[in-house]
């Protein structure tokens, strides 16, 4: 694929693939396509929280989870130096649509430290907060960039028409 | 620094210790991508903290 890029999916999108057999098909499609899916250990923390916290059948939905990340083959960032400088950063910024809300920076500077390395271009949410999030200077100045944040059906609409 | 040979650790069940500069594993535990230690001292210079 001359094209070639990557996608990070937030926790929203595996939770919300549980009533939404379309988000399943959509993610299946992009794999088959060729395209990279990652996330990063706290993405998946969050995600099992949620499941133990929201459903009754949550060892069913584990599974689920499981058997989804597996098919998938979703790759899971680790932790660096790097991100713990650009969560530092983004920390700083009390104007962002993020500030006060340390998990879901923590989420989106996996996928902005690991942008270039995978060329990661989209981070697939649908959480309005991220979406509306804007790169704070001291981090754009240095040439680090954020991927495009848009939902999964958007996501659909560029690349599976 | 220590030497990460980037190759090598492709495919071996993650532990912390194999990754010192970041990378990615799958589902199974298995090491998918590795950041080298030449790829990690140039990004820690964008960010301003090369040593």
């Amino acid at each position: 694929m001359s094209d070639s890029f990557s996608i990070f999916l937030d926790a929203d999108v595996f939770i919300d693939s549980f009533s939404k057999p379309e988000y399943v098909r959509i993610l299946e499609h992009a794999a088959n396509q060729g395209i990279d899916i990652f996330s990063s250990l706290t993405v998946l923390g969050e995600t099992q929280l949620v499941i133990l916290r929201k459903y009754d059948d949550y060892r069913e939905k584990m599974l689920q989870f499981v058997d989804l990340l597996v098919s998938l083959n979703v790759q899971f960032l680790v932790p660096d130096d790097a991100v713990r400088v650009i969560c530092y950063e983004m920390g700083n910024d009390p104007y962002s649509t993020l500030a006060g809300h340390p998990t879901d920076r923590t989420h989106l500077a996996y996928a902005i430290s690991y942008k270039k390395d995978y060329n990661i271009r989209y981070f697939i949410s649908s959480d309005k907060k991220i979406r509306d999030y804007e790169l704070c200077e001291v981090l754009r100045i240095k040439g680090f960039e954020q991927p495009e944040v848009i939902g999964l059906k958007r996501f659909k609409k560029i690349h599976q028409g | 620094m220590r030497d990460v040979r980037t190759e090598s650790v492709i495919g071996k069940k993650y532990e912390r210790d194999l990754l010192p500069y970041g990378g990615a594993v799958n589902a199974r535990g298995r090491i998918t991508k590795a950041i080298s230690a030449e790829q990690h001292a140039q990004k820690m210079k964008q960010l301003g903290l090369a040593k």
